[in-house]
């Protein structure tokens, strides 16, 4: 009988116990997500502000900040008058298409340039090759910003010696890339089920397709440079200015390198016994095994170059080359200031990205956490 | 020699030198075209008087006078005040600025400091004026009447009292020393701040709480705006008058606080531009943290756990150390981007702010090399600019050295 109560009594402190630890659990999640919600709200309302005020009338968007409707969109007022005044007063689709045209090209061939770079920094014996290392990583600190005016001058008054140096290297770089692709490719294609059957001189083409698909960005500024070779004089106002000087990084190269070194070199060794080139290294062991800090340099570039401010702003004129960031301006210097085609223009410049980041960012934490960035 | 060369360039050895210049010798010669031919060319160019105009330049005598413009800065002690300060400005010396309020009480017309039925509102008119700030009229060519003659090339950048003295801070660039000083207060208070707010971030969606993944993705959405876009929208949230961020500071102190002049009041330009910079960059160093985080086994945690550790005590003695690494990559890497600071600068403020508050160095060098087309003294002050950099991360790495050699 008395055990039994003794029982009861523990059950019901247990319960007692269990019911406090529920409930200082709960307490601490709620205090957790209020603080992390109010973080958020910190983050976010310039971009929800933004994005409401691109649909309201030029009047509302100053008429409403003092309450809570700057975040709220008002149904009966929604409008797109401020987007289609974007479209009336710049070209914005050409502004996008230079923006995303030069991003990805440098992005694409800033990929394949860096990491060759680092490939011959990390597995290849040459002499001098620490002294590179070591200029490499100095030159990190070296900001494009002070050298900006320097290499303006230099932009400026392309010597043609120049032009001619700068076109075979791109010629070197993309008959590189065909040589790789090509010889990485021709086995692949003919082990594909689908394309075993097919006769020989369309695989071929099939094949010369595909590697002129990979090289397109290095195909287009040797189509440039072409173009510049001949013209002769000053590089301002074209694509290539924007894209050339940045194509070759110390710090994707650092990024490259520091990865590369971390790769077992028992892989490449593996692949050397089996007759395979350095090429072949590259781009069968290596870049499949450095997937993670291909992301990584491709989306910290991406970031870079979107965003790319001062160096636009001082090569180009007028909006045939120039990309968005600078085709803002426009809008700030016209009297009186349309706040809401402004709101517009930049939810238009920041929505795409935003989604595609959305759409990415699991993806994007875990390339960065494995790809070294850390340090 | 010859056996050298036989090594290098021929056998298997040989292979490979040369494939590595194939594969990596584009990048090179890409970094030596586009960076350090540009920056050994910056050098060249610091010592001449280049314009962008095309116009052929000659080298300074001597050559290092853009050098010597940019950098020569001195503190000298200005003449005593005279014991009847003048409000009118005079060729040089000292002079008392008139306030509004005291031109006020001046026209005023029952208030005549001559008329002796008015003393009372005389001296009260007195006392109001006496408030006005004194200045020293520095006029380079009129120097050599007070003795100063040879700093007739320089201009004030500061003054200060001390002890009933009056001392000055000379400068023949003002607005370098500005910009350079501005740089530091920048890098000062966003580096830290922008760090421990990160670390914070990172420690807070690092918890095992169901939807983290959304937090995450709020606090890092800002680092894919585009600083120049984003910067424009913040310029609005910042106005004044009918600011987003004053209406909510009003709100949340119930009326109390009225809010700041942000971008138009010296004191505010810089924190304002630093609340922004620190808003878009701070979600970036989050995931960096986070990577590092990840990494620190969970064992650690545990093991400290049973022998009783706290939560402070597992923060100050596990993570913190395990962290090392990525601070120190993170610290180095928010310093030289707030060295570089420059959109969110020319976006928000394009003349440098309310008296050069928010000018820096990469700002000034290319007002000057750019808008004004002098490519020389920009020069120079890129070169600057790089050797100050260059000193800040050095000094950086031998703390971070130092500190290893002690544990």
């Amino acid at each position: 009988m008395t055990t039994q109560t003794l029982n009861e009594q523990q059950l019901a402190a247990a319960q007692r116990q269990a019911a406090i630890a529920r409930a200082v659990k709960i307490i601490r999640r709620t205090i957790a997500y209020s603080f992390m919600t109010f973080l958020g709200f910190l983050f976010l309302f310039p971009i929800v502000f933004m994005v409401v005020a691109a649909f309201k009338p030029n009047e509302r968007v100053i008429a409403d900040l003092a309450s809570i409707r700057a975040f709220l969109p008002n149904p009966s007022q929604l409008t797109l008058e401020n987007i289609r005044d974007v479209f009336d007063s710049v070209r914005f689709g050409r502004l996008a298409f230079n923006s995303l045209f030069i991003t990805l090209v440098t992005v694409i061939s800033g990929l394949f340039v860096n990491s060759m770079a680092a490939f011959t920094l990390s597995r290849l014996r040459w002499p001098g090759r620490t002294l590179m290392l070591s200029i490499i990583v100095s030159l990190i600190i070296i900001p494009l910003e002070a050298i900006a005016v320097p290499l303006l001058m230099q932009v400026n008054q392309m010597s043609d010696a120049m032009n001619i140096i700068v076109l075979a290297l791109l010629l070197l770089l993309t008959g590189l890339l065909w040589v790789i692709v090509w010889s990485a490719s021709g086995k692949m294609f003919r082990e594909w089920p689908v394309l075993r059957n097919l006769p020989e001189p369309a695989l071929y083409l099939l094949q010369a397709l595909v590697v002129a698909v990979i090289a397109l960005p290095l195909e287009v500024l040797v189509y440039f440079m072409l173009q510049q070779a001949q013209e002769g004089g000053t590089w301002l106002n074209s694509y290539h200015v924007q894209i050339l000087p940045f194509i070759a990084e110390p710090f994707s190269i650092f990024l490259f390198y520091q990865f590369f070194i971390g790769i077992p070199k028992d892989f490449d060794e593996a692949a050397y016994v089996d007759g395979a080139g350095p090429f072949r290294i590259y781009w069968q062991v290596m870049v499949p095994l450095s997937r993670p800090v291909f992301a990584t340099v491709a989306i910290l570039k991406f970031l870079q170059f979107w965003s790319f401010y001062l160096w636009p702003l001082m090569v180009t004129r007028g909006d045939e080359f120039r990309p968005l960031m600078v085709g803002m301006d426009f809008f700030q210097t016209q009297l009186p200031i349309r706040w809401g085609s402004i709101m517009a223009y930049a939810a238009m410049v920041t929505i795409p990205v935003l989604i595609t980041f959305l759409l990415f960012q699991k993806w994007f934490v875990q390339s960065v956490s494995s790809s070294g960035v850390k340090g | 020699m010859h056996a050298l060369f036989e090594r290098t360039f021929r056998g298997r050895q040989g292979r490979e030198f040369w494939t590595a210049m194939l594969m990596g010798g584009p990048a090179f010669l890409m970094l030596v075209l586009f960076m350090i031919w540009p920056f050994i060319r910056g050098i060249d160019l610091s010592t001449t008087n280049q314009r962008f105009d095309g116009s052929v330049a000659t080298r300074l005598d001597p050559w290092y006078r853009n050098f010597d413009q940019v950098l020569s800065v001195n503190a000298i002690k200005l003449p005593d005040l005279p014991d009847v300060v003048p409000y009118r400005a005079p060729a040089v010396g000292w002079y008392r600025e008139r306030t509004p309020a005291c031109n006020q009480c001046q026209s005023n017309f029952s208030c005549d400091i001559t008329d002796p039925d008015d003393a009372v509102c005389a001296e009260n008119c007195a006392q109001i004026c006496e408030r006005g700030d004194l200045i020293f009229r520095w006029r380079g060519r009129n120097l050599d009447e007070i003795g100063l003659g040879e700093y007739s090339e320089y201009e004030i950048a500061r003054q200060v009292s001390f002890g009933g003295n009056h001392y000055a801070i000379i400068a023949k660039d003002p607005l370098f020393w500005k910009g350079l000083l501005n740089n530091f207060y920048f890098a000062l208070v966003v580096v830290p701040v922008q760090t421990g707010l990160a670390l914070l971030l990172a420690i807070v969606v690092n918890q095992k709480l169901p939807y983290r993944n959304v937090f995450r993705t709020m606090y890092f959405s800002p680092v894919v705006t585009a600083m120049v876009i984003i910067a424009v929208v913040w310029k609005f949230l910042y106005n004044p008058d009918f600011g987003l961020i004053n209406e909510m500071i009003q709100f949340v102190t119930f009326g109390q606080v009225e809010g700041f002049r942000w971008l138009q009041s010296p004191d505010m330009a810089m924190p304002a531009i630093m609340i922004m910079s620190i808003w878009q960059g701070v979600g970036f160093q989050m995931i960096i943290f986070l990577a590092g985080l990840q990494d620190i086994p969970e064992d650690l945690y545990e093991a400290s756990s049973i022998d009783g550790a706290n939560i402070w005590q597992q923060f100050r003695f596990i993570t913190l150390p395990m962290l090392r690494n990525t601070m120190i990559f993170v610290v180095l890497t928010t310093t030289i981007l707030a060295f570089r600071l420059f959109d969110q600068v020319n976006v928000m403020t394009p003349d440098g702010g309310p008296n050069e508050s928010t000018a820096t160095m990469v700002w000034y060098a290319i007002r000057r090399g750019w808008t004004q087309s002098e490519v020389g003294y920009a020069s120079a002050i890129s070169v600057v600019f790089v050797v100050i950099v260059l000193i800040v991360s050095l000094i950086q790495r031998t703390v971070v050295k130092s500190e290893s050699a002690i544990e």
